[in-house]
């Protein structure tokens, strides 16, 4: 699991150091079927990945605002503290996956609280970050623009866990 | 479904497979110049992705069960639909029997996969089960948002396949009783 969520972590960062090589108006670029600007969708997986932290009691303190006009920067910050936070999960008591969250966001106010198994959150967390990595993926390719290896295989390779045999 | 061990894990991959069941469930409304469409940036022909996604399931499961006795998927642009959907038992039966016995050691190096049978000249590499445990749940969501990605720019209906209605349906969320 928790390789699951560094790899998440890992092709966000990196997809954020690759969007740093981009002109300031290439993150305002969108393409249509996806969710947004590049700067925009970017933003919303970093909150998302927060909003899911705090829900399972791990990360506290404001969230990343959802606009057109965080900064990378900014948003390479809040990721910082999303990571040190999925880190601290798995430290100490081990990570109950069946465990029942008590989830206080709803979209009407009034509605009753939602009550979660923690592993929703987390498989949630993972699928929310390849989902709009892969927009940000279309939005560069329909623009022409060079996309980055994000998949396991790259992170594998990257981090030795993957190695070709000869002979 | 019950989780058996690595219950996290599990129902990633059973959330994996409900995702294409029900990408696909959709997929099959639509006319076969529909199945043709694209779009820039994404991997090519909704057709073609489906039957990606499916196919590198198999491989996935193949190599991490150490087994693969039915013939795997083929790639072609042309795949029937319905021959894409008589893989996908295959696949859940593979997720199946992959927590069907003791935990994964996701340290474990797995040294090849049985399917070298069909491709022996291929690059040969070892890797740790995590890898592409991992990369399945990766890479179905990548293109499942391809196929998704297709139908809204060409103005046709999505399909949410995110945790949160899977989770719904298993009644893994639920409004608290007051």
């Amino acid at each position: 699991m928790l390789q699951a969520l560094r790899h998440d972590l890992w092709a966000t960062e990196k997809l954020i150091a690759h969007l740093r090589t981009l002109k300031k108006e290439q993150l305002d670029l969108g393409a249509p079927g996806t969710y947004g600007s590049i700067r925009h969708t970017l933003a919303h997986l970093v909150r998302g990945d927060e909003r899911y932290l705090v829900r399972l009691g791990v990360l506290k303190g404001p969230t990343l605002s959802e606009d057109n006009e965080a900064s990378l920067d900014e948003i390479a910050s809040h990721l910082a503290r999303v990571k040190t936070a999925v880190e601290g999960l798995f430290t100490g008591s081990q990570f109950d996956p069946e465990q029942i969250v008590l989830d206080t966001f709803r979209r009407v106010p009034t509605d009753p609280p939602l009550e979660i198994e923690s592993w929703t959150m987390l498989a949630q967390f993972t699928h929310h970050g390849s989902d709009h990595r892969a927009h940000i993926g279309t939005i560069l390719g329909a623009h022409g623009l060079p996309t980055v290896e994000l998949d396991v295989w790259a992170y594998g390779r990257e981090t030795g866990a993957i190695r070709e045999r000869r002979g | 479904m019950t989780p058996g061990p690595d219950p996290f894990l599990h129902r990633q991959m059973q959330h994996d497979i409900w995702a294409t069941e029900r990408l696909m469930q959709r997929c099959r409304k639509l006319t076969r110049d529909q199945l043709e469409l694209t779009v820039p940036g994404t991997f090519g022909t909704i057709r073609r992705t489906l039957a990606h996604i499916v196919a590198a399931d198999e491989r996935y499961l193949a190599r991490l069960l150490g087994v693969w006795d039915e013939e795997p998927l083929r790639e072609a642009p042309d795949v029937a639909l319905d021959t894409i959907a008589q893989h996908l038992p295959h696949v859940r039966d593979g997720v199946e029997r992959l927590f069907s016995g003791a935990t994964l050691d996701p340290e474990r190096v797995l040294a090849d996969t049985p399917l070298r049978r069909f491709a022996p000249n291929s690059a040969r590499f070892e890797m740790e089960v995590w890898v592409p445990a991992a990369q399945l749940i990766n890479h179905g969501t990548d293109h499942r948002t391809h196929v998704n990605t297709i139908l809204g720019a060409n103005g046709l209906e999505t399909v949410d396949v995110q945790v949160w209605p899977y989770a719904i349906e298993l009644n893994a969320s639920h409004e608290a009783k007051p």
